[in-house]
């Protein structure tokens, strides 16, 4: 059951400039894990621009990560992750980046995986999502999480015939000429996982998992309450049905 | 003789009279809104004081029953101001979105240009 026709994307292979990785990192009050995962990207010593989009945090998210060396681009007032997302967009035409990876504030991604993203995307891909359920994992999820993402990646895998695990992964690569195409049409201001692939299949582009590994948030607490955030994934399923 | 839920209805219709006035008398409501939103009270108003004005609607609505009718005509009002709310608060979510967006923007490109970028990451 596809719910709309779609052809099969095929990797467009580019040369990768030398150009630096733009990795944008979206935080709501994450003053206890920010730093933790500004200093992994630190450690991988590769040309990496590091960004935080700090969501009009009410805590010291955006003091410890200017202090840990991000630059930090604030938002006055909290709008959720989408919108976070789209200014990471806007800053990364800007500086016309070509590659961006975004990762979550709450130090669940392990930074030490992004080399192995960033040669993916180099292997031509449009989308790159870090997939959750492409390998054993030490840190057990909650069971109606783990549930209701598997759910809405099969519903999503179904919307756009492509096989996708983890839709709702923040730990993804994204190529800004394809970014570019969609960014206008992107309007979810929290979830954007599910938009942002529905949007990218819809404009052919080549979408790519690849295992990564989740870690425990190191502090502070998940701001997704399991109703609304089931609710809310529904309502973006459906508004983008075509 | 007005009784029982005509006194509440007329009560309520009073007190948004009196709110729909108090918010023009500040500013927060222009003329023309001020006589929406007064004409509709006073509307309200005026059918809990005279229900059997809605057995003139009845033969054009081809209900029966004056109650009902009453009760069909102010579910269709309150959706259609439930509509307009919500199409009000999805373009001020949209203006707002765009407000912050432009803002960050702009304090990052001031910041860029006074403190190269590159700086910033070494």
């Amino acid at each position: 059951m596809t719910i709309w026709k779609r052809q099969p994307a095929i990797p467009r292979t580019s040369r990768m400039s030398n150009k630096p990785i733009y990795v944008f990192i979206p935080a709501y009050n994450e003053e206890e894990n920010i730093e933790e995962v500004i200093n992994g990207l630190k450690k991988l010593k590769m040309n990496i621009k590091t960004y935080v989009i700090d969501d009009g945090s009410t805590d010291r998210t955006a003091e410890k990560a200017r202090k840990a060396g991000a630059c930090v681009i604030g938002h006055p007032v909290n709008l959720g992750g989408g919108t976070a997302i789209r200014t990471a967009f806007a800053i990364a035409l800007l500086n016309d980046a070509e590659y961006i990876v975004t990762l979550d504030g709450d130090g669940q991604h392990n930074t030490d995986e992004l080399p192995m993203i960033i040669k993916e995307m180099r292997n031509g891909a449009d989308l790159i999502i870090g997939s959750r359920f492409l390998k054993e994992q030490k840190h057990k999820m909650l069971p109606y999480r783990l549930l209701g993402i598997k759910f809405f990646s099969w519903l999503i895998s179904k919307m756009v015939g492509i096989k996708i695990t983890d839709a709702t992964s923040g730990y993804r690569a994204y190529k800004m000429e394809t970014v570019r195409k969609i960014l206008s049409r992107l309007k979810e201001n929290q979830y954007y996982g599910l938009e942002t692939v529905v949007k990218m299949a819809q404009n052919r582009a080549y979408i790519k998992e690849v295992p990564v590994t989740s870690k425990k948030r190191i502090g502070g607490k998940s701001k997704k309450g399991v109703l609304n955030y089931g609710y809310n994934l529904m309502r973006v399923v459906v508004k983008n049905l075509k | 003789m007005i009784k029982g839920i005509q006194i509440l209805g007329i009560l309520v219709s009073v007190y948004l009279i009196l709110q729909t006035v108090l918010e023009y008398k500040k500013g927060n409501h222009g003329a023309r809104r001020t006589i929406i939103w007064m004409g509709l009270w006073i509307l309200i108003a005026t059918l809990f004081a005279f229900p059997s004005l809605t057995l003139l609607a009845l033969p054009i609505l081809t209900m029966q029953d004056a109650m009902l009718s009453t009760v069909v005509i102010g579910l269709v009002i309150a959706y259609i101001l439930m509509f307009q709310t919500y199409q009000h608060l999805s373009e001020t979510e949209r203006k707002l979105t765009k407000l912050v967006q432009n803002i960050a923007i702009h304090d990052y490109l001031e910041k860029a240009t006074g403190n190269p970028e590159n700086k910033q990451n070494e």
